[in-house]
């Protein structure tokens, strides 16, 4: 809470920083402004004679929006400098000329667009668009699909008593931040595309930052529970007896806490030092690397458990007493790979560490990896550890047979009251108890995994 | 215990990695995190699209500024030249409107 506060009031300090289009609009003003003093002055030295031979032989001089032309008489040729915001976008110098004719000024000759090397046809920008939008609508699609399954799971694992265990707290807390990662996306996406329009560079509005820094967090708390996922399930492992409910605090503090205090830290240094826009270009890396730099060791630390926990599994797979066939033993640790792989985000590790180098594809793969796959991840997760897990399953099974029954044994009731229910209690019975029994089966089975 | 000695090892390679991927020199291009990347190259594509949009409305400008000149009549003495003020208002009045947008924003920044 106290955070939220510094931050509300942090991002309320009015913007200091000048926009995008607008250092180019103050140079153009100053352009305009000095020539207007250029040729007011012009216009003071006027004699009545002169003004006689302005209407008949000159060319009056004009601001034509983007560079001066001073009176000048018929058959000349003027010359003027590309105006400066041309040369602060192409970086090209050049000269505009005009001949002064009989009936005023000519077309500017070669073309502004053209003598100051700006291509007005280049259509590397559309391509751009185009692109970002394909990638959007399958992140959409991707974030859609996680959000509807990671809820349905969230309220499975939430509404079944017997389901209550410190792994499925972690769970669902891993769902929670995995469904604030997608509604997140869609809260951006909705601040930062929806105004295709130009924004008049005072858009950025407090409200804009403050969803960038729910937006960073969403994505660190997704990170930390990732990683919360590795740390539980290698204490789980290593150690053999330890206080989960002690832990579970721990952890809990970790996930949800650990976020906030980084991307306070990082909202803090943005309004100190690098108060641009919505805050949604990042150019200062040292900025950026305090969301940056633990986003990576978790990454890292992750994939160190990751692997560590798989010869773990390995050592166990292979003991002399469980001794099976060699391809059996393989399948199993394969399919418990392909378990963990989306459980603790291994998949990051491909492109965490990537060689930096902007100009080559790696980065559109990389984008289109992590955010068009990447996003069903959520969706990959819920299926894995609710909808296929056996408890879930049984659980599932038993309420809906439970209530089958019950509806069964109402309309039994009303139908022979007087036949008792002896048979029926005993159904019962048997159905309560087994689930109880498969339930160790697949609780030994899922410790191994 | 032999996850300590592990988890050392690889803080060791993870600080080598780090120092690797930062001393090229060159300013940091990547962001790690995908959606942040998107954002961050999304908004300089958005800041490119607008500065270029502008630019073409500035190339129109000039255009309808010569369009005024070939008409114009004599000038008085006050008639103070510049282009836009002499042109038609509804053809000039879209991009006033975007520039006054602009204008009021950048003047109220300015402390």
């Amino acid at each position: 809470m106290w955070t939220i506060w510094v931050i509300f009031w942090i991002s309320t300090v009015p913007i200091k920083a000048i926009p995008p289009v607008c250092d180019l609009l103050s140079v153009l003003k100053r352009e305009e402004e000095k020539c207007v003093e250029t040729l007011s002055l012009e216009a003071r030295n006027r004699t009545t004679e002169n003004d006689l031979l302005l209407s008949s032989g000159r060319c009056a001089g004009m601001w034509d929006n983007m560079s001066c032309w001073p009176s000048s008489s018929v058959g000349q040729t003027v010359n003027a400098h590309c105006p400066e915001f041309f040369q602060m976008l192409t970086g090209k110098k050049g000269f505009v000329y005009r001949n002064c004719t009989s009936e005023g000024w000519s077309e500017p000759y070669p073309r502004p667009d053209i003598a100051c090397g700006y291509n007005v046809n280049d259509t590397t920008n559309e391509a751009r668009r185009s692109y970002f939008m394909t990638l959007k609508t399958m992140y959409t699609i991707g974030y859609c699909t996680s959000l509807v399954t990671l809820m349905i799971a969230l309220a499975v694992l939430a509404s079944f008593r017997r389901l209550r265990c410190t792994r499925n707290y972690i769970h669902m807390h891993l769902f929670t931040s995995f469904i604030l990662r997608a509604s997140s996306n869609f809260i951006k996406d909705a601040v930062l595309f929806s105004s295709e329009d130009t924004n008049y560079c005072g858009a950025y509005t407090a409200g804009c930052k403050l969803t960038m820094v729910f937006f960073q967090y969403c994505i660190m708390s997704n990170y930390s529970w990732l990683l919360v996922e590795g740390l539980y399930l290698h204490t789980l492992l290593v150690i053999s007896f330890f206080s989960e409910r002690k832990f579970l605090l721990w952890f809990i503090a970790l996930g949800w806490g650990a976020p906030a205090v980084f991307v306070a830290a990082w909202a803090a240094a943005r309004q100190l030092h690098e108060n641009i826009g919505c805050w949604d270009i990042n150019t200062d890396a040292n900025t950026w690397w305090i969301i940056r730099g633990p986003i990576v060791v978790s990454i890292f630390i992750n994939f160190i458990l990751f692997v560590n926990i798989l010869r773990i599994l390995m050592r166990k797979l292979s003991s002399p007493e469980k001794r099976s066939s060699d391809f059996n033993q393989y399948k199993r640790l394969a399919k418990s790979t392909l378990l963990l792989i989306p459980l603790f985000g291994v998949h990051y590790i491909i492109f965490a560490f990537f060689p930096e180098d902007a100009s080559s594809g790696t980065m559109e793969i990389q984008l289109f990896f992590e955010l068009a796959l990447g996003s069903f991840q959520g969706f990959v997760v819920a299926v894995l550890y609710c909808f296929l897990n056996g408890e879930v399953q049984l659980e599932v099974q038993r309420k809906w047979r439970q209530w089958h029954l019950s509806k069964h044994w109402r309309q039994h009731l009303s139908t022979s009251a007087s036949n008792g229910g002896s048979g029926l209690t005993q159904e019962m019975q048997m159905v309560r108890s087994s689930p109880a029994e498969h339930r160790r089966g697949t609780l030994q089975r899922s410790s191994v995994l | 215990m032999a996850s300590i000695r592990n988890l050392a090892q690889a803080a060791i390679i993870l600080c080598a990695m780090c120092f690797i991927t930062t001393s090229d020199g060159r300013p940091m291009v990547r962001r790690s995190v995908s959606e942040m990347q998107l954002m961050h190259n999304l908004g300089e594509h958005r800041h490119a699209v607008e500065r270029q949009d502008w630019l073409q409305m500035k190339l129109q400008d000039v255009h309808s500024a010569l369009q005024d000149a070939r008409t114009q009549r004599p000038r008085g003495k006050d008639d103070v030249v510049l282009g836009r003020r002499l042109l038609p208002a509804a053809a000039q009045k879209k991009s006033l409107d975007v520039d006054k947008a602009y204008m009021d924003v950048l003047f109220k920044a300015k402390p």
